[in-house]
């Protein structure tokens, strides 16, 4: 079995644009294949440009997808290597250009609440910013030009103005790349295709996991994703947990048939919309009938999907409400801190196949000590050392009942371990979790 | 009886085809899941072309295991069928395909199910008016 994947979950991720995990902005980005790569004169040139345009100490070409920020090019920042040009996405200012429709300027970034959250600025490196999205030819952004200085400063127009100027010139530089990169591909087809169906499955499935999650205060919360026993490359499962309008938190997990880069696709679509759907729309049967309608309107054809969404919020004496809505999805289950185990959410349509799929949401309330538990088959379809017996449902309330006193983490450790003396490597699909808990009061907020 | 022998041992997957007037049955035994997927897709396809339109009664009774790698391989076994005109019933649903069907809302909502192969062999005929 692969290793398991735990995203971190910490209280204080700020957010990321939900534009940045547009699948079709990850797909032109891939085609381009810069990211991860060592850095190109043409683009230097045009970095060195800036700086002395603007005379500022910095500039940097920043490329980003799900998962990190690359800086490209980079001037005024001594020698990096390749490693040290990647930073996690959610550190840089640059994916924020994902979510503005032109520049984002900062005379200083200490009192800009766009900014002031970044590592750079908090630690007092980055005092002026000023960067200018880097599109695609169908206008998607892919990075950023940026600009900057240690000490607090006023841009001008004249700067401005130059700097947008330049980070057009840049585009075209990345789209000419592009072009270059496809024809390449098309002379030696067979080889490079197939490499770039990898590559773009890679960064598809990296907006699927994220490595990195928020969480809000109230809530103790736990994930991991265990790859199937067969080892395939590409995963079908995805989860994610967010704020969408105050006081609500959105978490979402789900689970498309099929496999390798045709089901990451579709999977890439999902958690996009729904990210997209929970901010406009309060109730999760709402987002999931979005996310079916979206589904249907792309014809995947054979691929359907199931998932659960549950909204939250924090409710009275320190507990939370929530509403559950299943799309053909496993019930979520809730285990009450007197350890007994109940399923939430009535039954509606797998995604994906009918225009109307009859999507119920049901009203959780959880107190205290409570835990919530979303799950992908692969946990309750794991097959036995031997034969076809699966885990289950049953077996799965059982482990769950005897988790008491744990946190999220702990209780996601237990069941793992259950279910992998259960199944041993055997387990043929993979299994994706997200426990969500609420904190006794006398615990330390985790 | 026109069989369809798998290479592994034990067979994950056995299916076999005999006429039920006015449909035919296909019997499922073993496994659906990822491995064995297609070739019930591949039996379907071939029974689609033996009847036109297609009514087809699929006896899940010897089905040990389901996965959702099964349940596409169902749903696309209706997509054939219904775009060939046809009807697809199931008898003998139980265990993990049962309440995956169920679960998944497609119980009764593209596969009606009867309780035995006399009742669906009458549904069968009506649909065909």
């Amino acid at each position: 079995m692969r290793a398991p994947l735990k995203p971190l979950i910490l209280p204080d991720v700020p957010p990321v644009p939900v534009q940045v995990y547009n699948p079709a902005r990850l797909a032109a980005l891939a085609a381009t294949a810069l990211m991860h790569t060592e850095p190109a004169p043409d683009l230097d040139n045009l970095c060195e440009l800036a700086a002395s345009a603007s005379g500022t100490r910095r500039a940097l070409v920043v490329l980003f997808d799900a998962r990190h920020a690359f800086y490209k090019a980079a001037v005024g920042c001594g020698p990096l290597t390749l490693g040290q040009r990647s930073f996690p996405l959610h550190t840089d200012a640059c994916p924020l250009l994902a979510g503005t429709s032109g520049p984002l300027v900062a005379e200083d970034t200490t009192r800009d609440a766009r900014l002031a959250h970044l590592p750079d600025v908090r630690d007092k490196r980055v005092g002026a910013w000023a960067g200018f999205p880097l599109r695609s030819a169908d206008g998607l952004v892919l990075g950023g030009l940026c600009v900057l200085d240690e000490q607090p400063h006023p841009w001008t127009d004249g700067q401005i103005d130059t700097l947008t100027g330049l980070a057009g010139a840049v585009s075209d530089v990345i789209e000419l790349r592009r072009q270059m990169h496809h024809a390449h591909e098309r002379i030696d087809a067979l080889e490079s295709s197939g490499a770039a169906a990898d590559r773009l499955a890679q960064t598809l499935q990296d907006s699927l996991l994220p490595p990195v999650i928020a969480r809000p205060e109230w809530l103790d919360a736990a994930a991991l994703y265990l790859p199937a026993g067969n080892g395939s490359s590409v995963v079908g499962d995805f989860y994610d947990l967010f704020p969408t309008r105050q006081p609500w938190w959105c978490a979402a997990l789900g689970d498309v048939s099929g496999k390798g880069l045709e089901a990451a696709k579709v999977t890439a679509l999902a958690r996009y919309t729904v990210r997209t759907e929970a901010t406009q729309h309060s109730s999760p049967a709402t987002v999931l009938a979005r996310l079916n309608d979206a589904l249907v309107r792309q014809r995947v054809n054979d691929r359907f999907l199931t998932a659960v969404c549950v909204m939250l919020r924090p409710g009275p004496d320190g507990g939370v409400r929530g509403l559950v809505s299943l799309g053909g999805h496993a019930p979520a289950l809730i285990r009450r801190a007197d350890a007994t185990v109940e399923e939430a959410g009535r039954p509606g349509l797998l995604l994906g196949i009918f225009a109307d799929a009859g999507l119920h949401a049901e009203q959780v309330e959880l107190a205290p000590g409570d835990a919530l538990l979303l799950y992908t088959d692969g946990v309750t379809e794991a097959h036995g050392r031997s034969g076809h017996a699966v885990w289950g449902l049953t077996a799965l309330s059982a482990v769950l009942a005897g988790c008491d006193g744990l946190n999220a983490e702990q209780t996601l450790e237990r069941i793992t371990t259950a279910l992998s003396e259960y199944a041993g490597d055997h387990h043929s699909d993979d299994t994706a979790l997200l426990l969500l808990r609420v904190p006794l009061p006398a615990e330390e907020k985790p | 009886m026109p069989s369809q022998p798998m290479s592994n041992d034990p067979p994950p997957l056995r299916l076999s085809v005999c006429a039920a007037p006015p449909g035919q049955v296909v019997a499922v035994h073993g496994a659906l899941d990822l491995n064995t997927a297609t070739h019930l897709e591949h039996e379907v396809v071939k029974v689609c072309r033996q009847q036109n339109p297609p009514l087809v009664i699929m006896d899940m009774s010897g089905v040990e295991f389901c996965d959702s790698s099964g349940l596409s391989s169902l749903v696309r076994a209706w997509r054939q069928i219904d775009h060939d005109g046809g009807a697809l019933v199931l008898i003998g649903l139980h265990g993990t395909c049962e309440q995956l069907l169920r679960r998944t809302g497609l119980l009764g909502r593209i596969f009606p199910t009867h309780p035995t192969l006399a009742q669906a062999q009458d549904a069968l005929a009506r649909t065909r008016r």
